[in-house]
């Protein structure tokens, strides 16, 4: 009898943290969705920039898929790159660069745009034929995202 | 029965015969009955031997020994309580296995499958390629607004999928 007590109370403790465990992956995502609304919606740079630093900070639960972390803290480290570049800190904005393509690679358009901004901080430090490399980078997955967008269709 | 003394080996497998049966913890195993039964059988063995006065010593001496360690076993109590940390020991193991559980339920990170991502827009892809140009802008109004539509499905396809 005290077994079958025992074992209840060890299935209701296991369905309260996988409960929980859900409930932090959505948490994970509303909080990234609102922080990255937020740099969309601010007025100025700092706030942007603050807002996606904020997102960033946020811990990724391990139970958010490796590649759905990478998709939203990709598409961070790309705002916060072209902010930088933009404000003429091609250092900052190639670190965000690195930053983001630590975190994977794949045929997306997060992985495109990260490539892209590289050959905008190349481009201006006159690395011209780094610049095209990583160009051609991004028009392969383009070409690829292309073929799956017109597919889709037919 | 004889007044002769008795000789050093009758000494000695008298106290061989009385000790093993009073001393050993081996003997104190057994059972009341057994012991008596293995006490007399063991006597009776060695007995011609004996003279007859230590006959009669040795022998009140086992059966002596046999009714002290029957009485003993008699004394112990049928079955001991269980012990508490015995209780500690099955809820440790009842809390490992629930850990072990939720370990294999929930996964590693690499486990978990991932989003399907919506597919891109054509004009988005397009736009995204327009910027590629040799002439084009460093930022492009028409992607940027085109991708802000984009990551807005890619988060609602997430939120449904964590749901």
């Amino acid at each position: 009898m005290t077994l079958l007590r025992t074992m209840a109370a060890g299935s209701l403790a296991l369905l309260i943290l996988v409960g929980c465990a859900d409930g932090g992956a959505r948490a994970w995502i509303e909080a990234s969705r609102a922080q990255s609304e937020a740099a969309a919606a601010a007025d100025d740079v700092a706030q942007a920039r603050a807002a996606l630093e904020a997102l960033l900070a946020l811990e990724v639960p391990s139970t958010v898929a490796e590649d759905d972390a990478r998709v939203i803290r990709q598409d961070a480290h790309e705002r916060l790159g072209r902010l930088w570049l933009a404000q003429g800190d091609g250092a900052r904005a190639l670190a965000e660069v690195q930053r983001g393509l630590v975190l994977g690679e794949a045929d997306d358009i997060f992985t495109a745009n990260l490539w892209v901004l590289r050959g905008r901080v190349r481009e201006a430090r006159g690395e011209d034929s780094e610049a095209a490399a990583d160009y051609h980078r991004a028009l392969l997955i383009h070409e690829h995202l292309l073929s799956l967008a017109l597919g889709d269709e037919r | 029965m004889s007044d002769e003394p008795i000789d050093e080996t009758e000494r000695r497998e008298a106290e061989a015969l009385a000790h093993a049966l009073e001393r050993g913890t081996a003997v104190d195993e057994l059972p009341g009955d057994a012991l008596q039964t293995a006490a007399l059988l063991r006597y009776s063995a060695g007995g011609s031997e004996l003279r007859a006065d230590r006959e009669e010593s040795v022998l009140a001496e086992v059966l002596e020994a046999a009714e002290r360690i029957g009485a003993r076993r008699a004394a112990e109590p049928d079955e001991a309580p269980a012990p508490w940390w015995r209780w500690l020991v099955g809820l440790g193991g009842a809390a490992a296995l629930a850990t072990l559980l939720v370990f294999w339920l929930l996964g590693g990170e690499g486990a978990v499958a991932p989003t399907e991502l919506p597919v891109p827009d054509p004009a988005l892809v397009s736009s995204g390629l327009r910027r590629l140009a040799p002439d084009a802008e460093p930022e492009s109004r028409d992607f940027d607004v085109s991708f802000g539509a984009y990551r807005d499905s890619v988060y609602g396809a997430m939120t449904e999928r964590y749901r």
